[in-house]
């Protein structure tokens, strides 16, 4: 058995969550919402989409977001 | 004016004494004065792991509530001459403040070389009086979860110190657990915890049989491990004691998958 890769996983997880004092489920609440977002866009799937939050040493909240698109929507520009 | 070294870890039984106990050794030998001083008042330890216990007449309580004088509390290690125990007192935690920690550690300085503070676990009042006397703060972390957890918070409450250096220790490496990869490696816990160690010690069954005979650690490789993080400790060098050096033959490699299977 291979327990290394999912015993980091955990612990990465738990670190983020102690840091960031928020609920357990925070980061998929506002991974979805993003994949919304984003997916009136582009043509992605949220699969590939990583998203993490650090906190820094002086208290503020790193937001990293990462995702792959294959091409960009046809979107009607409104100004 | 002595190098002040405080051990903390957050989760007890990560082997903080027994770091403490043979990185003092090792300084010693190095020529260097070392004092070890067991802050752990209540659950101390020190002093059985040095083979000492039998000689403590005095401990820290008797030195602040003037019952004796600092050096008659100061025992002398039977292995090295230029290592000495201040041995902790069996209850009155809360007799003592963060103020006489540091008045003790004070007076030690300018005695000795290197201050070796053995710190209890958890992050409460007896975690607060052992760093305040301390200048540079070593986190011993295992490769377990719980461990890195709480070393990560450590790691956090410690950067509100004045402190001058942090470093990590990692302990009770499995390096057949690791080249089976069921176990985080050195470099996971690094990239974890954002630093990189200063030392890293293999698990050793025989360290454990040595400290209840009040010896310290008599195999090679320890030895070697605990070497290099005294010599990093020292001059400043960035050594790591690499324990898959042991599993880089070939032989040793078929040894080992023999057990997967």
């Amino acid at each position: 058995m291979r327990r290394r890769k999912e015993a980091l996983k955990r612990l990465q997880s738990v670190l983020m969550y102690d840091k960031i004092q928020a609920p357990s489920n925070f980061c998929e609440l506002v991974k979805r919402d993003l994949y919304t977002a984003l997916n009136d866009y582009f043509d992605m799937s949220e699969k590939g989409m990583d998203f993490s939050i650090e906190l820094s040493r002086d208290g503020k909240y790193i937001i990293t977001v990462s995702a792959k698109a294959t091409r960009l929507k046809n979107v009607p520009m409104i100004f | 004016m002595a190098k002040k070294l405080v051990f903390v870890s957050g989760k007890g039984g990560v082997g903080k004494t027994t770091v403490v106990a043979n990185l003092g050794m090792h300084l010693a030998r190095l020529g260097q004065n070392v004092v070890l001083l067991d802050a752990d008042i209540g659950l101390n330890n020190l002093d059985v792991i040095m083979g000492v216990e039998s000689k403590v007449v005095y401990d820290i309580l008797d030195v602040l509530e003037g019952r004796c004088r600092l050096k008659q509390a100061l025992i002398k290690s039977d292995s090295c001459d230029n290592l000495s125990i201040l041995a902790s007192a069996h209850f009155g935690a809360g007799h003592i403040t963060a103020a006489e920690m540091r008045l003790i550690v004070a007076n030690l300085d300018v005695l000795f070389d290197y201050v070796l503070i053995d710190c209890p676990a958890g992050i409460d009042n007896g975690f607060h009086r052992a760093v305040s006397g301390a200048s540079e703060a070593y986190v011993v972390v295992n490769p377990s979860i719980s461990s890195i957890r709480d070393a990560d918070k450590v790691l956090s409450i410690l950067n509100t110190y004045k402190l001058n250096k942090m470093g990590v220790i990692v302990n009770r490496v499995r390096a057949d657990l690791i080249m089976l990869n069921e176990s985080m490696s050195v470099d996971d816990i690094t990239r974890l915890l954002k630093i990189i160690p200063t030392g890293v010690i293999p698990e050793d069954d025989d360290l454990n049989l040595c400290s209840c005979v009040g010896k310290t650690a008599e195999s090679k490789e320890t030895k070697r491990a605990f070497e290099i993080l005294a010599e990093n400790i020292l001059t400043g060098s960035t050594k790591m004691y690499d324990c898959l050096e042991k599993y880089k033959s070939f032989f040793k490699r078929i040894k080992l998958r023999k057990r997967m299977v």
